[in-house]
């Protein structure tokens, strides 16, 4: 949303702060694109998290150091990841078991709309010539308790 | 001797026919077998229904399949990438058909497919447009949809090391569709960029069991698509 006076309420990276605090210590936590990629680094000292990528990693860490990287391990977002020690990694069938068998604890995700009841709005436009993309977003929706 | 263990990416692929269901690995470019994706363009045969995460990007490997148009659909949960122009303009000029899936769904599809599963029913997509036309049951006062197993013709994969038998490591988050595809297909057609002897891979190790693998070609230093695609390379 924005006025003639600029951008209301918080900035992207105010919304990842907030977003943070929310996360508890010893939480297994799914994190989307955009946005929720920045959720990490605010997370409060002291709690341990173990982030899931859907893509089949659980224990993803931060962005490799430059050339440090190895094309074959990426996130959600297809950005190039680190594992940190414990992490594992799996299939998409069993990626998914996580997510739909309430595994998760909290899954930080990214929308175009949001209702206020929380509807979300994050495939499509509607628009006649657009190219639907569904991803992993509804299963998390559905599956994330 | 069981050795599934081919000399040529042409050779595993040359029996795919026109019409064939292809599932084939990857998720954007990690775990795609560019390699096979362009042995299947050099083999020609047309009006495939292709099964992936996506719609590949630049002018290589899945991208490259389909603007040949030699596949009629694709069964997907996400078809837009950076860098993806091939599919949009194919779609929105309607000369190929998309099933969009959500991807938990998808992975779930193949998994059932493989296990002998027709049917199950999952809360995903209720109450958005995806879910319309799907049968409905209530378990547990949630509603749920049914979808359909998923089963293919052809696998094609890719992997880190494999013996004769078949048996397969992955590497890292490569892995993705992989063990599940090689379960949901007929012929299940690998390249490994490693092949070792049968008994070098730890049992405890192995990912995918041979059993689900019909074909293996080593392809030693696989390429990578978003590499392909910075510099700019098409194919064929």
């Amino acid at each position: 949303m924005s006025s003639a006076d600029g951008p209301v309420g918080w900035s992207r990276e105010e919304m990842a702060q907030r977003a943070a605090l929310d996360i508890e210590n010893g939480s297994y936590v799914n994190l989307g694109i955009g946005i929720p990629e920045r959720v990490a680094k605010y997370v409060p000292a002291g709690r341990e998290v173990i982030y899931h990528t859907e893509n089949g990693l659980l224990g993803m860490g931060p962005a490799p150091e430059s050339d440090a990287g190895d094309p074959e391990l990426i996130n959600a977002g297809k950005r190039q990841v680190t594992a940190v020690p414990g992490a594992s990694y799996f299939h998409h069938a069993d990626s998914f078991a996580m997510i739909r068998g309430g595994h998760i604890d909290v899954c930080v995700l990214g929308a175009m709309q949001v209702s206020q009841t929380g509807d979300l709005a994050n495939w499509s436009t509607g628009a006649p010539d657009a190219v639907p993309a569904v991803g992993g977003a509804m299963d998390l929706v559905a599956g994330v308790a | 001797m069981i050795d599934k263990r081919f000399p040529t990416l042409s050779g595993a692929v040359s029996d795919i026919w026109a019409g064939a269901t292809v599932m084939i690995g990857g998720f954007g470019d990690t775990g795609s077998p560019i390699e096979l994706i362009h042995a299947l363009i050099d083999h020609g045969v047309g009006d495939l229904t292709v099964v992936n995460n996506n719609a590949g990007s630049g002018e290589v490997g899945l991208a490259a399949l389909l603007k040949t148009g030699q596949v009629s659909k694709l069964i997907c949960s996400f078809p837009k990438s950076a860098g993806s122009s091939v599919f949009p303009e194919l779609y929105r000029s309607g000369r190929i058909a998309l099933e969009l899936v959500p991807q938990g769904t998808l992975a779930e599809r193949i998994r059932a497919g493989g296990a002998g599963i027709p049917a199950f029913f999952t809360p995903t997509t209720v109450g958005t447009p995806l879910a319309e036309g799907k049968e409905r049951r209530t378990f547990e006062g949630r509603d749920h949809v049914m979808e359909f197993g998923l089963s293919a013709d052809f696998a094609l994969i890719k992997c880190k090391c494999a013996d004769r038998h078949g048996n397969l490591v992955y590497n890292k988050t490569a892995r993705n569709f992989g063990p599940i595809m090689a379960t949901a297909a007929t012929t299940t057609v690998v390249q490994a960029a490693n092949i070792v002897g049968v008994g070098e891979i730890d049992p405890e190790r192995v990912v995918t069991p041979g059993i689900f693998v019909d074909r293996v070609v080593r392809v030693e230093n696989p390429a990578h698509e978003s590499e392909l695609v910075a510099r700019g390379e098409v194919y064929p």
